[in-house]
């Protein structure tokens, strides 16, 4: 029923009220506190949140490595603890440590992925050959494991992970520790994979889940903080009606004496940019006829960034709101 | 359930046992043939002139079939209990294995079969070596029956050896596991001598001990071509317990 009802919400995951405690020596640890959301297919959804938040035990349960204490969650209608086996033929995943038999080659470790898989070898082997060529990994199939740079072995882990073509990809902090080159090809290959999979994904990297995902969820404390796009989560702890003035010189302490008598201590990001909040939009006009045309590069409105969102919603940062000054209410 | 995952997994573990063992199998052979050649050696030549026959058969035939049967279940033990240490605790694919749409059942009848094929090709050229060098006269048409035998022997091995390595993390406690348990196991097992000759007061314990079953079991088919059945008996009990008792160790340690 469930399967039915997701299949015909375009749905692929579904939580309710997961939570996961651990009992260890200590007190028990509250590592999930009823976490629910739900992933529409072919999105690629971002899961943030600090050390700790509960990123990696979500995961562990969604990949139904670890059964939650309560709750319940679907892979594409498969109810997670009843019909593992199903999840796991739909599902790939990379785990943000590289597991590989050692003593098997490359080639090997595939092949005995994809048989797992219950895929035949007239299947999987121009697959493998197809996913290591595109890597252009193909040459060194029969090297071993252990003769790869992290950044060759994270490939490799990604190949494996699509060989059975999964219809939701699970990607645990994919590119921490490869350097840029290593991660924008990661990225690529996500991007191409976004319009027939579905891609859930845990980074640290705020630039990888702003420029990759379609809708991202911050955990904290084993709870959902924010759920959204990136443009909403943004918008939703920019202030109202605050502006940005891009200066095409670095002229930006003079412009803030000049407009002292409009603005109360507008903010000086850097030498070539005025951020302030006007309470009465009609003074902006004022304002920009103030800036000499020569000096004026654009002006916009201003809108928190991905880190500032994050920091704001992990509890770690200063509310955005907090550096910005106001119009004064005598300017107006 | 549906039936195309069943199983799906033990043939790509089994597989991946064989291709394991295929890496550095020279040095694994020199290993593997040391052990029992000494044993041949030491107690065939030393002792042959004390003894010069048991139960009607000369001293070093005697042993050659319990060495043969040896090699397979310590290379069983020792294929169950390193493949599994290395998965679970250096390479950590067990990780990566309970990913994958198979069950753990799977997992452990692949390692066994794995396990079994290894040991029948050691056993298979300790036994070619120990014939040149061995009064021994094999009866061929019973080595269906001694298959018979010994597969349960390496599936309670493999097992035994499965649960060691699942269960601890350092190298050593598999060495360890190998001195307390499986040595004792392969002396008052029959190996070197006939069980007849223990005291009255063990016997019984004796007589119920599988590699009493697999050492007096394998001797009795290979020089005599028949067996008791009770040995055919005690090695599918014990193997049939620790296939049992290795799966739930297993998904234990798998739902940590």
């Amino acid at each position: 029923m469930q399967q039915q009802e997701q299949s015909a919400t375009g749905i692929a995951i579904e939580a309710r009220q997961l939570k996961k405690q651990f009992k260890g020596r200590g007190e028990p640890v509250q590592a999930l506190n009823g976490v629910s959301f739900s992933v529409q297919r072919e999105n690629v959804f971002a899961i943030l949140g600090p050390n700790g938040a509960g990123k990696t035990t979500l995961l562990r349960i969604l990949t139904t490595v670890m059964r939650p204490s309560s709750g319940q969650a679907w892979i594409e209608g498969f109810e997670i603890g009843r019909q593992n086996i199903q999840i796991r033929q739909l599902i790939g995943i990379v785990a943000q440590d590289n597991y590989f038999d050692r003593y098997l080659t490359v080639w090997q470790n595939l092949a005995l992925h994809a048989q797992m898989h219950g895929m035949e070898k007239p299947v999987y082997e121009p697959r493998i050959r197809e996913l290591l060529e595109k890597v252009e990994l193909y040459d060194r199939r029969n090297d071993f494991m252990e003769n790869f740079s992290g950044g060759m072995q994270r490939r490799v882990a990604l190949i494996r992970a699509l060989i059975h073509q999964p219809r939701i990809l699970f990607l645990d902090e994919p590119t921490t520790g490869l350097d840029p080159s290593a991660r924008r090809e990661i990225w690529e290959t996500i991007q191409e994979l976004k319009h027939r999979t579905t891609v859930i994904l845990t980074t640290h990297y705020m630039e990888e889940a702003d420029r990759l995902s379609d809708r991202i969820m911050i955990l904290n404390h084993g709870e959902v903080v924010m759920t959204g796009t990136a443009q909403e989560l943004k918008q939703r702890i920019s202030p109202p009606e605050t502006y940005e003035l891009f200066l095409s010189t670095p002229t930006a302490a003079a412009y803030r004496q000049k407009l002292a008598s409009w603005i109360r201590d507008p903010d000086i990001a850097d030498q070539s940019l005025l951020r302030f909040r006007l309470n009465h939009p009609d003074l902006l006009a004022t304002l920009v006829a103030q800036v000499a045309p020569a000096d004026l590069k654009s002006i916009g409105l201003a809108q928190a960034d991905l880190e500032t969102v994050y920091l704001t919603a992990a509890g770690q940062g200063v509310p955005f709101s907090g550096l910005l000054a106001e119009s004064k209410e005598a300017g107006v | 359930m549906k039936l195309v995952y069943f199983r799906r997994g033990v043939f790509p573990i089994a597989q991946k046992v064989l291709l394991q063992e295929a890496q550095g199998w020279v040095n694994e052979t020199v290993n593997t043939v040391a052990i029992p050649l000494t044993f041949f050696l030491a107690f065939g030549l030393g002792l042959s002139g004390y003894i010069s026959n048991v139960g009607g058969v000369p001293y070093m035939a005697f042993l050659t079939p319990g060495l043969i049967t040896m090699t397979i279940l310590l290379e069983a033990y020792r294929t169950g209990a390193w493949g599994l240490w290395l998965d679970r605790w250096h390479q950590k694919m067990l990780d990566e294995y309970r990913i994958k749409p198979v069950h753990t059942t799977d997992i452990i009848m692949g390692e066994i079969i794995g396990g079994f094929l290894v040991a029948l090709v050691k056993g298979t050229l300790v036994a070619l070596i120990l014939m040149l060098v061995s009064p021994v006269s094999i009866h061929w048409a019973a080595l269906p029956l001694y298959f018979a035998l010994v597969f349960p022997g390496c599936i309670l091995f493999t097992c035994a050896g499965a649960m060691v390595g699942t269960s601890f993390p350092k190298p050593d406690n598999i060495a360890q596991s190998q001195t307390i348990f499986i040595t004792p196991l392969l002396y008052l097992g029959g190996l070197f001598f006939p069980i007849s000759a223990l005291p009255d007061w063990i016997k019984p314990i004796v007589g119920w001990l599988p590699t009493t079953a697999a050492f007096e079991g394998g001797r009795d088919v290979l020089l005599h071509g028949h067996i008791i059945p009770q040995y055919m008996a005690v090695m599918w009990f014990f193997a049939l317990l620790s296939f049992a008792a290795a799966t739930w160790l297993f998904k234990e340690k798998l739902s940590e």
